[in-house]
Protein backbone atom coordinates (compact mmCIF):
# COMPACT_ATOMS: atom_id res chain seq x y z
CA UNK A 1 0.00 0.00 0.00
CA UNK A 2 1.42 3.81 -1.13
CA UNK A 3 0.80 5.18 2.74
CA UNK A 4 1.75 8.64 2.87
CA UNK A 5 3.33 9.88 6.47
CA UNK A 6 2.25 13.27 7.00
CA UNK A 7 4.81 15.59 7.88
CA UNK A 8 4.60 19.07 9.85
CA UNK A 9 6.55 22.26 8.10
CA UNK A 10 8.38 22.59 10.88
CA UNK A 11 9.76 18.87 10.19
CA UNK A 12 10.85 19.79 6.80
CA UNK A 13 12.13 22.70 7.58
CA UNK A 14 14.37 21.07 10.43
CA UNK A 15 15.97 18.76 8.18
CA UNK A 16 16.38 20.77 5.13
CA UNK A 17 15.45 24.42 5.33
CA UNK A 18 16.07 25.50 1.67
CA UNK A 19 14.51 22.21 -0.05
CA UNK A 20 11.20 22.76 1.85
CA UNK A 21 11.75 26.35 1.26
CA UNK A 22 11.79 25.32 -3.37
CA UNK A 23 9.50 22.32 -2.63
CA UNK A 24 6.58 24.35 -0.73
CA UNK A 25 6.87 27.53 -1.93
CA UNK A 26 8.73 27.73 -5.16
CA UNK A 27 11.19 30.15 -3.19
CA UNK A 28 14.98 29.91 -3.87
CA UNK A 29 16.95 32.85 -1.81
CA UNK A 30 18.92 34.72 -3.62
CA UNK A 31 22.62 33.09 -3.76
CA UNK A 32 24.58 35.51 -2.08
CA UNK A 33 22.91 36.73 0.69
CA UNK A 34 20.90 33.78 0.91
CA UNK A 35 18.05 36.03 1.73
CA UNK A 36 14.99 37.61 -0.17
CA UNK A 37 13.48 35.56 -2.91
CA UNK A 38 15.44 35.03 -6.47
CA UNK A 39 11.55 34.93 -8.16
CA UNK A 40 8.78 37.03 -7.10
CA UNK A 41 6.36 33.93 -7.29
CA UNK A 42 7.61 31.79 -3.98
CA UNK A 43 6.75 35.31 -2.50
CA UNK A 44 3.00 35.73 -3.52
CA UNK A 45 2.30 32.22 -2.31
CA UNK A 46 3.88 32.47 1.06
CA UNK A 47 1.89 36.01 1.69
CA UNK A 48 -1.16 34.09 0.28
CA UNK A 49 -0.56 31.86 2.96
CA UNK A 50 -0.23 33.68 5.52
CA UNK A 51 -3.11 36.18 4.49
CA UNK A 52 -0.84 39.21 4.24
CA UNK A 53 2.09 41.20 2.57
CA UNK A 54 5.61 40.57 4.04
CA UNK A 55 6.60 44.20 4.38
CA UNK A 56 10.14 42.83 4.63
CA UNK A 57 10.83 40.27 2.67
CA UNK A 58 14.01 41.30 1.14
CA UNK A 59 15.64 40.74 4.10
CA UNK A 60 13.75 37.31 5.00
CA UNK A 61 16.56 34.72 5.67
CA UNK A 62 16.03 31.20 3.25
CA UNK A 63 14.69 28.57 4.83
CA UNK A 64 12.95 30.38 7.41
CA UNK A 65 9.22 29.41 8.68
CA UNK A 66 6.96 32.08 9.14
CA UNK A 67 5.40 31.88 12.68
CA UNK A 68 2.27 32.53 11.16
CA UNK A 69 2.17 29.17 9.46
CA UNK A 70 4.42 27.52 12.18
CA UNK A 71 2.00 27.76 14.45
CA UNK A 72 -0.68 25.55 12.40
CA UNK A 73 -0.38 21.98 12.23
CA UNK A 74 -0.94 22.27 8.09
CA UNK A 75 0.72 19.40 6.60
CA UNK A 76 -0.51 19.04 3.59
CA UNK A 77 -1.87 21.54 0.39
CA UNK A 78 -3.47 21.75 -2.56
CA UNK A 79 -2.57 23.51 -5.72
CA UNK A 80 -4.35 26.87 -6.06
CA UNK A 81 -5.23 26.51 -2.23
CA UNK A 82 -2.30 27.30 -0.09
CA UNK A 83 -2.83 28.41 3.59
CA UNK A 84 -6.60 26.12 3.80
CA UNK A 85 -6.65 23.56 6.01
CA UNK A 86 -7.45 19.97 4.70
CA UNK A 87 -10.04 18.61 6.76
CA UNK A 88 -10.45 15.54 3.91
CA UNK A 89 -8.18 14.87 0.63
CA UNK A 90 -10.87 12.47 -0.91
CA UNK A 91 -13.17 14.03 -1.34
CA UNK A 92 -11.51 17.59 -0.91
CA UNK A 93 -13.02 19.64 1.41
CA UNK A 94 -10.76 22.57 3.00
CA UNK A 95 -11.43 25.79 4.95
CA UNK A 96 -9.24 28.57 5.77
CA UNK A 97 -8.66 29.67 9.59
CA UNK A 98 -10.66 33.04 10.01
CA UNK A 99 -7.89 35.33 9.60
CA UNK A 100 -7.54 34.10 5.67
CA UNK A 101 -11.15 35.69 4.87
CA UNK A 102 -9.86 39.31 5.73
CA UNK A 103 -10.04 40.44 2.34
CA UNK A 104 -13.21 42.75 1.77
CA UNK A 105 -14.27 39.90 -0.90
CA UNK A 106 -12.61 36.30 -1.14
CA UNK A 107 -9.85 35.58 -3.57
CA UNK A 108 -10.53 32.07 -5.11
CA UNK A 109 -7.07 31.35 -3.01
CA UNK A 110 -9.01 31.53 0.40
CA UNK A 111 -12.54 30.20 -0.74
CA UNK A 112 -13.15 27.03 1.26
CA UNK A 113 -13.86 23.97 -0.59
CA UNK A 114 -16.49 21.31 -0.42
CA UNK A 115 -17.01 18.65 -2.39
CA UNK A 116 -19.12 15.69 -2.11
CA UNK A 117 -17.79 13.97 -5.11
CA UNK A 118 -14.85 13.85 -7.41
CA UNK A 119 -14.10 17.31 -9.84
CA UNK A 120 -14.76 16.33 -13.30
CA UNK A 121 -11.35 15.94 -15.48
CA UNK A 122 -9.52 18.40 -16.86
CA UNK A 123 -10.58 17.70 -20.54
CA UNK A 124 -13.86 18.91 -19.79
CA UNK A 125 -13.61 21.88 -22.58
CA UNK A 126 -15.82 24.67 -21.71
CA UNK A 127 -16.50 25.70 -25.57
CA UNK A 128 -18.43 21.73 -25.76
CA UNK A 129 -19.81 22.22 -22.43
CA UNK A 130 -24.00 22.22 -22.53
CA UNK A 131 -26.45 22.26 -20.18
CA UNK A 132 -29.96 21.19 -19.88
CA UNK A 133 -33.49 22.50 -18.31
CA UNK A 134 -35.96 20.23 -18.29
CA UNK A 135 -39.03 19.14 -16.48
CA UNK A 136 -42.19 21.04 -15.41
CA UNK A 137 -40.99 23.25 -18.96
CA UNK A 138 -43.23 24.30 -21.68
CA UNK A 139 -40.03 24.44 -23.76
CA UNK A 140 -37.32 22.07 -22.67
CA UNK A 141 -33.66 23.75 -23.50
CA UNK A 142 -30.07 23.17 -23.94
CA UNK A 143 -27.44 25.68 -23.44
CA UNK A 144 -23.73 25.66 -24.69
CA UNK A 145 -21.52 28.14 -22.46
CA UNK A 146 -21.84 30.55 -25.34
CA UNK A 147 -25.87 30.23 -26.09
CA UNK A 148 -25.97 31.64 -22.06
CA UNK A 149 -23.65 34.62 -22.85
CA UNK A 150 -25.12 35.59 -25.71
CA UNK A 151 -28.99 35.42 -24.58
CA UNK A 152 -28.91 36.62 -20.80
CA UNK A 153 -28.05 39.55 -19.28
CA UNK A 154 -24.79 39.46 -17.39
CA UNK A 155 -24.53 40.16 -13.97
CA UNK A 156 -21.94 40.99 -11.40
CA UNK A 157 -22.58 40.54 -8.01
CA UNK A 158 -20.66 39.85 -4.58
CA UNK A 159 -22.41 36.77 -2.52
CA UNK A 160 -22.00 34.97 0.32
CA UNK A 161 -22.13 31.08 0.73
CA UNK A 162 -21.83 29.13 3.69
CA UNK A 163 -21.52 25.46 4.17
CA UNK A 164 -24.61 24.59 5.96
CA UNK A 165 -21.72 22.29 8.23
CA UNK A 166 -19.53 25.42 9.05
CA UNK A 167 -19.39 25.06 12.95
CA UNK A 168 -20.06 21.57 12.97
CA UNK A 169 -16.95 20.83 15.27
CA UNK A 170 -18.42 23.05 17.90
CA UNK A 171 -21.29 20.01 18.72
CA UNK A 172 -21.45 17.80 21.54
CA UNK A 173 -21.95 14.84 21.20
CA UNK A 174 -20.32 15.23 18.02
CA UNK A 175 -22.29 15.24 15.22
CA UNK A 176 -21.32 12.93 11.95
CA UNK A 177 -19.80 14.16 8.72
CA UNK A 178 -16.38 17.11 8.03
CA UNK A 179 -15.46 18.77 11.03
CA UNK A 180 -15.41 22.73 9.95
CA UNK A 181 -14.63 25.59 12.39
CA UNK A 182 -15.53 28.66 11.49
CA UNK A 183 -14.33 28.84 7.73
CA UNK A 184 -16.59 27.62 5.40
CA UNK A 185 -18.06 30.51 4.45
CA UNK A 186 -16.99 33.06 1.59
CA UNK A 187 -17.99 36.57 0.39
CA UNK A 188 -17.06 36.24 -3.66
CA UNK A 189 -17.96 38.04 -6.87
CA UNK A 190 -19.53 35.80 -9.26
CA UNK A 191 -20.55 36.62 -12.92
CA UNK A 192 -23.08 35.11 -14.93
CA UNK A 193 -26.53 35.07 -15.76
CA UNK A 194 -30.12 35.16 -13.47
CA UNK A 195 -31.02 31.72 -12.79
CA UNK A 196 -34.33 33.05 -13.33
CA UNK A 197 -34.27 34.19 -16.96
CA UNK A 198 -32.76 30.99 -18.03
CA UNK A 199 -35.82 29.34 -16.03
CA UNK A 200 -38.40 31.85 -18.11
CA UNK A 201 -36.96 31.33 -20.82
CA UNK A 202 -37.49 27.69 -21.05
CA UNK A 203 -41.22 28.97 -20.03
CA UNK A 204 -41.90 27.66 -16.36
CA UNK A 205 -45.48 25.23 -15.98
CA UNK A 206 -47.67 26.30 -13.62
CA UNK A 207 -47.05 23.02 -11.69
CA UNK A 208 -43.71 24.35 -10.86
CA UNK A 209 -43.01 24.00 -7.11
CA UNK A 210 -39.00 23.07 -6.66
CA UNK A 211 -35.71 22.99 -8.78
CA UNK A 212 -33.53 20.00 -8.99
CA UNK A 213 -29.76 20.31 -9.80
CA UNK A 214 -27.21 17.53 -11.26
CA UNK A 215 -23.59 18.30 -11.64
CA UNK A 216 -20.55 16.62 -13.68
CA UNK A 217 -18.83 15.42 -10.62
CA UNK A 218 -18.18 11.78 -10.27
CA UNK A 219 -19.90 9.57 -7.09
CA UNK A 220 -16.46 8.80 -4.92
CA UNK A 221 -17.49 4.83 -5.53
CA UNK A 222 -17.06 5.88 -9.64
CA UNK A 223 -20.06 4.41 -10.28
CA UNK A 224 -22.01 6.52 -13.00
CA UNK A 225 -25.18 6.07 -12.06
CA UNK A 226 -25.44 7.72 -8.90
CA UNK A 227 -24.86 11.49 -8.00
CA UNK A 228 -22.81 12.41 -5.81
CA UNK A 229 -25.13 15.28 -4.65
CA UNK A 230 -28.24 16.70 -6.40
CA UNK A 231 -29.81 19.46 -4.35
CA UNK A 232 -32.22 22.16 -5.23
CA UNK A 233 -34.76 25.16 -3.60
CA UNK A 234 -38.19 26.61 -3.50
CA UNK A 235 -38.80 28.06 -7.11
CA UNK A 236 -39.12 31.44 -5.32
CA UNK A 237 -35.64 31.21 -4.48
CA UNK A 238 -34.46 30.00 -8.44
CA UNK A 239 -36.02 33.14 -9.01
CA UNK A 240 -34.18 35.31 -7.34
CA UNK A 241 -32.53 38.27 -8.96
CA UNK A 242 -29.38 37.37 -7.07
CA UNK A 243 -29.06 33.42 -7.96
CA UNK A 244 -27.06 33.33 -10.65
CA UNK A 245 -26.00 30.61 -13.16
CA UNK A 246 -22.51 31.85 -13.06
CA UNK A 247 -18.71 30.64 -14.83
CA UNK A 248 -16.75 33.70 -13.80
CA UNK A 249 -15.44 34.35 -10.10
CA UNK A 250 -13.29 37.50 -9.25
CA UNK A 251 -12.95 38.13 -12.63
CA UNK A 252 -10.95 34.71 -13.76
CA UNK A 253 -13.20 31.46 -14.93
CA UNK A 254 -14.20 29.72 -12.13
CA UNK A 255 -11.25 27.06 -10.94
CA UNK A 256 -12.00 23.35 -10.94
CA UNK A 257 -12.38 22.89 -7.36
CA UNK A 258 -14.91 25.54 -7.64
CA UNK A 259 -17.15 24.15 -10.33
CA UNK A 260 -15.63 25.14 -14.10
CA UNK A 261 -16.88 25.85 -16.43
CA UNK A 262 -20.34 26.31 -14.81
CA UNK A 263 -22.00 26.82 -11.41
CA UNK A 264 -25.08 27.59 -10.10
CA UNK A 265 -24.69 30.43 -6.89
CA UNK A 266 -28.02 30.27 -4.57
CA UNK A 267 -26.55 33.28 -2.03
CA UNK A 268 -27.32 32.85 1.41
CA UNK A 269 -28.55 29.66 1.33
CA UNK A 270 -26.35 26.40 2.50
CA UNK A 271 -23.66 26.16 -0.15
CA UNK A 272 -25.01 22.36 -1.32
CA UNK A 273 -27.98 24.35 -2.84
CA UNK A 274 -25.05 25.91 -5.13
CA UNK A 275 -24.34 22.79 -7.05
CA UNK A 276 -20.57 23.04 -9.37
CA UNK A 277 -20.10 21.27 -12.79
CA UNK A 278 -23.76 22.37 -13.81
CA UNK A 279 -25.03 19.85 -16.38
CA UNK A 280 -28.73 19.65 -15.61
CA UNK A 281 -31.56 21.53 -13.98
CA UNK A 282 -35.07 19.89 -13.98
CA UNK A 283 -37.92 21.72 -12.50
CA UNK A 284 -40.01 19.78 -10.28
CA UNK A 285 -43.99 19.91 -9.08
CA UNK A 286 -42.69 18.31 -5.92
CA UNK A 287 -39.80 18.59 -3.89
CA UNK A 288 -36.77 16.79 -5.04
CA UNK A 289 -35.97 14.14 -4.05
CA UNK A 290 -32.03 13.96 -5.31
CA UNK A 291 -29.29 12.56 -3.99
CA UNK A 292 -28.58 14.16 -0.23
CA UNK A 293 -31.77 16.62 -0.41
CA UNK A 294 -33.22 13.88 2.79
CA UNK A 295 -29.84 15.98 4.48
CA UNK A 296 -29.16 19.21 5.36
CA UNK A 297 -32.22 19.47 7.87
CA UNK A 298 -32.41 20.27 10.86
CA UNK A 299 -35.01 19.11 13.65
CA UNK A 300 -38.85 21.32 13.66
CA UNK A 301 -38.28 21.69 17.53
CA UNK A 302 -35.50 21.68 19.74
CA UNK A 303 -34.10 18.40 20.63
CA UNK A 304 -31.96 17.43 23.61
CA UNK A 305 -28.60 16.73 22.45
CA UNK A 306 -27.97 13.27 21.36
CA UNK A 307 -31.37 12.49 20.53
CA UNK A 308 -32.61 10.52 16.98
CA UNK A 309 -35.00 12.59 15.06
CA UNK A 310 -37.22 10.88 12.56
CA UNK A 311 -36.81 12.51 8.82
CA UNK A 312 -40.94 13.95 9.11
CA UNK A 313 -39.78 15.55 11.83
CA UNK A 314 -36.99 17.77 10.28
CA UNK A 315 -37.65 20.58 7.97
CA UNK A 316 -34.66 21.35 5.09
CA UNK A 317 -32.42 24.28 5.82
CA UNK A 318 -33.26 27.43 3.69
CA UNK A 319 -31.62 31.03 4.69
CA UNK A 320 -28.43 30.67 7.02
CA UNK A 321 -28.55 32.54 10.09
CA UNK A 322 -26.78 35.53 11.09
CA UNK A 323 -23.23 34.89 11.84
CA UNK A 324 -19.90 37.05 11.70
CA UNK A 325 -15.90 37.07 11.69
CA UNK A 326 -12.97 38.63 13.33
CA UNK A 327 -10.65 38.46 10.79
CA UNK A 328 -7.97 41.10 11.76
CA UNK A 329 -6.25 40.57 13.97
CA UNK A 330 -5.26 36.66 13.93
CA UNK A 331 -6.23 35.03 17.46
CA UNK A 332 -3.58 35.11 19.91
CA UNK A 333 -2.40 38.49 19.10
CA UNK A 334 -0.12 40.36 22.07
CA UNK A 335 -0.41 44.22 22.62
CA UNK A 336 1.04 46.94 24.63
CA UNK A 337 -1.05 48.40 27.07
CA UNK A 338 -2.23 51.73 26.70
CA UNK A 339 -2.44 51.37 23.25
CA UNK A 340 -6.10 51.04 20.96
CA UNK A 341 -6.38 47.88 19.18
CA UNK A 342 -8.24 47.92 15.46
CA UNK A 343 -10.37 44.79 14.90
CA UNK A 344 -12.54 44.44 11.84
CA UNK A 345 -14.07 41.29 10.14
CA UNK A 346 -17.36 40.38 8.21
CA UNK A 347 -21.31 39.79 8.57
CA UNK A 348 -24.24 37.97 7.26
CA UNK A 349 -27.23 36.66 7.54
CA UNK A 350 -28.45 34.61 4.67
CA UNK A 351 -31.42 36.19 3.13
CA UNK A 352 -31.10 39.26 5.44
CA UNK A 353 -29.43 41.79 6.56
CA UNK A 354 -27.16 42.60 9.44
CA UNK A 355 -28.68 45.46 11.17
CA UNK A 356 -25.65 45.81 14.28
CA UNK A 357 -22.51 44.06 14.96
CA UNK A 358 -20.96 44.63 18.70
CA UNK A 359 -18.13 43.80 20.63
CA UNK A 360 -17.07 42.86 24.25
CA UNK A 361 -13.89 42.44 25.90
CA UNK A 362 -15.77 41.41 29.10
CA UNK A 363 -16.85 38.03 28.08
CA UNK A 364 -20.19 39.49 26.96
CA UNK A 365 -21.06 41.77 30.52
CA UNK A 366 -20.69 45.10 28.30
CA UNK A 367 -21.02 45.34 24.52
CA UNK A 368 -19.64 47.88 21.96
CA UNK A 369 -21.25 48.43 18.87
CA UNK A 370 -18.91 48.85 15.40
CA UNK A 371 -19.25 50.72 12.71
CA UNK A 372 -20.99 48.86 9.78
CA UNK A 373 -20.73 49.16 6.43
CA UNK A 374 -23.98 48.60 4.14
CA UNK A 375 -23.38 45.54 1.46
CA UNK A 376 -22.27 46.23 -1.47
CA UNK A 377 -25.43 44.33 -3.24
CA UNK A 378 -28.22 42.37 -1.74
CA UNK A 379 -26.41 39.16 -0.34
CA UNK A 380 -22.81 40.38 0.23
CA UNK A 381 -21.49 40.22 3.76
CA UNK A 382 -20.85 43.34 5.52
CA UNK A 383 -17.41 44.77 7.05
CA UNK A 384 -17.40 46.00 10.31
CA UNK A 385 -14.53 47.29 12.40
CA UNK A 386 -13.86 48.57 16.02
CA UNK A 387 -11.24 50.48 17.83
CA UNK A 388 -10.85 48.95 21.17
CA UNK A 389 -9.09 50.20 24.55
CA UNK A 390 -8.07 47.62 27.13
CA UNK A 391 -8.69 48.80 30.67
CA UNK A 392 -5.71 47.14 32.08
CA UNK A 393 -2.85 44.49 31.37
CA UNK A 394 -3.75 41.21 31.16
CA UNK A 395 -5.72 38.04 28.81
CA UNK A 396 -8.85 39.20 26.75
CA UNK A 397 -11.31 37.08 24.61
CA UNK A 398 -12.45 39.69 22.10
CA UNK A 399 -16.10 38.41 20.71
CA UNK A 400 -18.40 39.43 18.31
CA UNK A 401 -22.17 39.56 17.94
CA UNK A 402 -24.33 40.18 15.01
CA UNK A 403 -28.00 41.03 14.89
CA UNK A 404 -30.29 41.03 11.60
CA UNK A 405 -33.06 43.39 10.01
CA UNK A 406 -35.33 41.13 12.19
CA UNK A 407 -33.71 41.63 15.43
CA UNK A 408 -32.10 38.21 15.91
CA UNK A 409 -28.97 37.44 17.24
CA UNK A 410 -26.08 35.34 16.93
CA UNK A 411 -25.90 33.14 20.34
CA UNK A 412 -23.08 33.23 23.05
CA UNK A 413 -23.66 29.44 23.48
CA UNK A 414 -23.20 26.44 20.79
CA UNK A 415 -27.02 26.79 19.40
CA UNK A 416 -29.70 23.91 18.87
CA UNK A 417 -28.23 21.06 18.75
CA UNK A 418 -29.06 19.02 15.54
CA UNK A 419 -28.15 15.12 14.59
CA UNK A 420 -26.44 16.31 11.66
CA UNK A 421 -24.57 19.62 13.30
CA UNK A 422 -25.91 22.33 10.70
CA UNK A 423 -26.22 25.71 11.39
CA UNK A 424 -23.97 26.46 14.34
CA UNK A 425 -24.06 30.35 14.19
CA UNK A 426 -22.62 31.10 17.58
CA UNK A 427 -20.07 34.05 18.35
CA UNK A 428 -17.05 34.21 17.34
CA UNK A 429 -13.69 35.09 19.40
CA UNK A 430 -9.92 36.11 19.46
CA UNK A 431 -7.53 36.20 22.52
CA UNK A 432 -6.05 39.02 23.16
CA UNK A 433 -2.97 39.63 25.65
CA UNK A 434 -2.33 42.80 26.73
CA UNK A 435 1.19 43.34 28.39
CA UNK B 1 -5.78 22.99 -14.53
CA UNK B 2 -5.38 19.85 -12.35
CA UNK B 3 -6.85 19.43 -9.47
CA UNK B 4 -4.05 18.49 -6.84
CA UNK B 5 -2.67 17.84 -3.38
CA UNK B 6 1.23 17.84 -2.70
CA UNK B 7 1.72 15.65 0.57
CA UNK B 8 4.46 17.39 2.08
CA UNK B 9 6.29 14.39 2.34
CA UNK B 10 5.56 10.25 1.76
CA UNK B 11 7.23 7.95 3.83
CA UNK B 12 6.55 4.76 4.88
CA UNK B 13 3.14 3.01 5.52
CA UNK B 14 0.81 4.40 8.01
CA UNK B 15 -2.70 3.36 7.39
CA UNK B 16 -3.81 7.09 6.32
CA UNK B 17 -3.06 8.21 10.22
CA UNK B 18 -5.37 5.65 11.02
CA UNK B 19 -4.71 4.16 14.61
CA UNK B 20 -2.90 0.41 13.88
CA UNK B 21 -5.18 -2.45 15.67
CA UNK B 22 -7.16 -5.84 15.03
CA UNK B 23 -9.68 -4.87 12.25
CA UNK B 24 -7.67 -2.16 10.22
CA UNK B 25 -6.87 -3.32 6.99
CA UNK B 26 -10.43 -4.38 6.73
CA UNK B 27 -11.47 -1.02 7.42
CA UNK B 28 -8.90 0.01 4.87
CA UNK B 29 -10.10 -2.35 2.04
CA UNK B 30 -14.10 -1.50 2.93
CA UNK B 31 -14.13 2.13 3.32
CA UNK B 32 -11.03 3.63 1.84
CA UNK B 33 -11.94 2.37 -1.69
CA UNK B 34 -13.91 5.74 -2.06
CA UNK B 35 -12.53 8.44 0.54
CA UNK B 36 -10.03 8.71 2.43
CA UNK B 37 -9.32 7.63 6.56
CA UNK B 38 -9.59 11.88 7.15
CA UNK B 39 -13.21 11.17 7.45
CA UNK B 40 -13.39 8.45 9.58
CA UNK B 41 -10.41 9.98 12.02
CA UNK B 42 -12.87 13.69 12.73
CA UNK B 43 -15.94 11.25 13.71
CA UNK B 44 -16.20 9.72 16.73
CA UNK B 45 -19.69 7.98 17.22
CA UNK B 46 -21.55 5.03 18.99
CA UNK B 47 -21.34 1.77 17.97
CA UNK B 48 -24.86 1.94 16.88
CA UNK B 49 -24.21 5.40 15.01
CA UNK B 50 -21.34 3.30 13.21
CA UNK B 51 -23.56 0.55 12.02
CA UNK B 52 -26.06 3.24 11.12
CA UNK B 53 -23.30 4.81 9.26
CA UNK B 54 -22.47 1.53 7.78
CA UNK B 55 -25.79 1.22 6.26
CA UNK B 56 -25.95 4.17 4.55
CA UNK B 57 -22.61 3.51 2.97
CA UNK B 58 -24.21 0.14 1.53
CA UNK B 59 -27.71 1.70 0.46
CA UNK B 60 -26.55 4.83 -1.56
CA UNK B 61 -22.82 5.35 -1.45
CA UNK B 62 -21.55 2.33 -3.47
CA UNK B 63 -20.33 0.51 -0.25
CA UNK B 64 -20.73 -3.79 -1.26
CA UNK B 65 -22.15 -6.24 1.63
CA UNK B 66 -20.33 -6.98 4.06
CA UNK B 67 -20.76 -10.69 5.85
CA UNK B 68 -21.44 -11.01 9.68
CA UNK B 69 -17.92 -11.59 10.44
CA UNK B 70 -16.22 -8.92 8.52
CA UNK B 71 -18.59 -6.10 10.06
CA UNK B 72 -18.31 -7.35 13.81
CA UNK B 73 -14.49 -6.26 13.04
CA UNK B 74 -15.18 -3.67 11.66
CA UNK B 75 -17.74 -2.14 14.44
CA UNK B 76 -15.25 -3.53 16.46
CA UNK B 77 -12.60 -1.65 15.18
CA UNK B 78 -14.49 1.71 15.00
CA UNK B 79 -16.01 1.46 18.39
CA UNK B 80 -12.80 1.13 19.96
CA UNK B 81 -10.30 3.42 17.88
CA UNK B 82 -13.12 6.06 16.90
CA UNK B 83 -15.82 6.15 19.95
CA UNK B 84 -17.36 8.88 21.63
CA UNK B 85 -14.67 9.02 24.56
CA UNK B 86 -12.48 6.02 23.25
CA UNK B 87 -9.09 8.05 22.12
CA UNK B 88 -9.35 11.63 22.68
CA UNK B 89 -6.90 12.20 25.19
CA UNK B 90 -4.15 9.17 23.63
CA UNK B 91 -2.15 8.32 20.98
CA UNK B 92 -0.43 10.80 18.47
CA UNK B 93 -2.92 12.06 16.78
CA UNK B 94 -4.43 13.74 19.29
CA UNK B 95 -4.28 17.30 17.71
CA UNK B 96 -6.19 16.19 14.68
CA UNK B 97 -8.97 14.18 16.58
CA UNK B 98 -9.82 16.40 19.48
CA UNK B 99 -10.11 19.32 16.89
CA UNK B 100 -11.15 21.77 19.08
CA UNK B 101 -13.32 24.44 17.31
CA UNK B 102 -12.59 26.45 20.55
CA UNK B 103 -8.90 26.58 21.00
CA UNK B 104 -8.98 29.11 24.02
CA UNK B 105 -8.59 29.24 27.44
CA UNK B 106 -12.35 29.86 28.31
CA UNK B 107 -14.52 27.03 26.71
CA UNK B 108 -17.46 28.58 25.49
CA UNK B 109 -20.00 27.09 28.00
CA UNK B 110 -18.53 24.35 30.51
CA UNK B 111 -21.02 23.70 32.10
Amino acid sequence: MAGKRERGLWELYTKDPEKADAEIWDRKPKPLSRRGFLKKTGLATMALAIGSQIPFFRNMPGGFIPLALAETDQKRIIEGKEGLIILNDRPINAEPPAHLLDEEFTSNVNHFVRNNGLPPKEENNANKWTFSVEGEVHKPMQFSLGDLKNKFKHHIYALQMECGGNGRAGYYPPAKGNQWKFGAVACSKYKGVRLGDVLKAAQLKDSVIYTGYYGADLHLSKNPDIASISRGTPISKALDDYTLIAWEMNGKPLPVLHGFPLRIVSPGWPGSTSPKWLKKIVIRDRIHDGMKMDRYRVPKYPVKPGTSVPLEDMDIIESMPVKSLITNPQTGINIKQGKKLKIRGHAWAGDRFVQMVHVSIDFGQTWQQANLKQPVNPYAWQNWNANIKFPRKGYYEVWVRATDNKGIMQPMVVPGWNPSGYINNAMHRIAVTVS
Amino acid sequence: MLVTITVVAQEETNYQGLPTGEGIMLVLESCTACHSADIILQNHMSRKAWEVTIALMQKERGMGKLNKRDKKIILDYLSKFQGMDSDRSSSKTIRRRNNPMYDFDYRPNPL
